[in-house]
């Protein structure tokens, strides 16, 4: 399991490095617009993913800031989204480089933003979501910039595979010979 | 791994109920509209998940049909839609649940569509791909309904785990 949240969160970084580049291209007015969507801007959906990712990390962690509500904006402007963007971005590559197995199996304990209730989850089931929340929201910002009539980068995961040999058959010497030896698939890196 | 895409399967199962279910309720005009998306309609944006999901499922089992366009349309309406996919979603339920540790880390070989070449590479990092495209393409329509009807349902996997514990 390890290896998989591993690439996805490389995934998740390499995504947003492709998508704010494109964002930045955009005049602000493009990007600032209200585009009818479930938070408004492009500028609004991004500044929604961090959020959310910040309040992951910090119940994932217990570091960093954890914002109040999931309608925060805690940006005006997409340069420092952007750098606090990459600054999370790592904090999530690291967080899961540094878990075992086992920890990626327990379970956490957290409070729920809109009616404070507390949730056991295990850390696998967790980290699905963030990065399938993470993909969901930046669909949405793929499509406002085609709206826009601007051409988005492709984001698929495949295209990062391919790209980067993370999750192809050219595999470390190493990882391959884990699998021969039967660890169950544990590994697919 | 198997349990992740297990979960994976029921959720894109789920997913597409609530979407489809919200789509169900857009006037005809509004679900054909050109809306500027990469697919143009929430029809056309639709019949791609379709179509990239029946691609890859002929890859991963060597059966079932094989669009030839990434932009072919599977069906013409909505109504023809639905059972399409509902049939989908189950296949790749099944799928799924016929596949053991040691075939998700096993290699399977394919040809890409837009510029066919042959691809080598282990099943569960396919498959992770196979159920970020759909959440990707999801989140089009998603705000595509949004931006027609003001709202749409969550599709957060949190809920899913949550309403299914």
């Amino acid at each position: 399991m390890k290896a998989y949240f591993q690439m996805l969160a490389h995934y998740n970084r390499w995504a947003n490095r492709l998508l704010l580049q494109a964002c930045s291209s955009l005049p602000d007015h493009a990007y600032h617009h209200d585009l009818g969507a479930y938070f408004g801007s492009i500028h609004g959906t991004l500044n929604h993913l961090y959020v959310a990712d910040a309040i992951w990390l910090h119940r994932l962690s217990g570091e960093g800031e954890s914002p109040y509500s999931l309608e925060e904006q805690p940006f005006d402007l997409l340069a420092d989204l952007s750098a606090a963007r990459a600054i999370l971005d790592e904090r999530l590559i690291a967080l899961i480089d540094m878990m075992d197995e086992d920890e990626i199996h327990n379970s956490i304990l957290y409070r729920t933003i809109r009616k404070p209730l507390v949730m056991e989850q295990p850390v696998s089931s967790a980290l699905a979501h963030v990065f399938n929340h993470q993909a969901h929201h930046r669909g949405q910002v793929h499509s406002f910039l085609t709206q826009l009539r601007y051409k988005p980068p492709a984001l698929d995961l495949i295209y990062f595979q391919r790209e980067t040999g993370i999750g192809m058959t050219e595999e470390p010497p190493a990882a391959a010979e884990v699998i021969k030896l039967g660890e169950k698939g544990k590994d697919f890196r | 791994m198997k349990d992740t895409f297990t979960m994976f399967a029921a959720y894109n199962r789920w997913a597409n109920r609530r979407l489809y279910a919200a789509a169900g309720d857009v006037a005809e005009a509004d679900y054909m509209a050109d809306r500027g998306a990469f697919f143009g309609s929430l029809h056309r944006t639709l019949n791609h998940i379709v179509v990239a999901d029946l691609i890859w499922m002929s890859r991963f089992t060597g059966a079932g049909p094989v669009p030839a366009k990434l932009d072919e349309e599977r069906a013409a309406t909505f109504a023809d839609l639905v059972p399409i996919r509902e049939a989908l979603d189950l296949r790749i339920i099944d799928f799924v649940a016929g596949l053991t540790e040691d075939g998700l880390a096993g290699e399977f070989s394919y040809r890409t569509v837009t510029n066919p070449k042959d691809m080598r590479q282990r099943l569960a990092p396919a498959l992770s791909h196979f159920f970020n495209h759909q959440t990707h393409h999801r989140g089009q329509a998603h705000c595509l309904l949004t931006q027609i009807t003001g709202d749409a349902p969550p599709l957060d996997l949190l809920f899913y785990q949550r309403e299914t514990a």
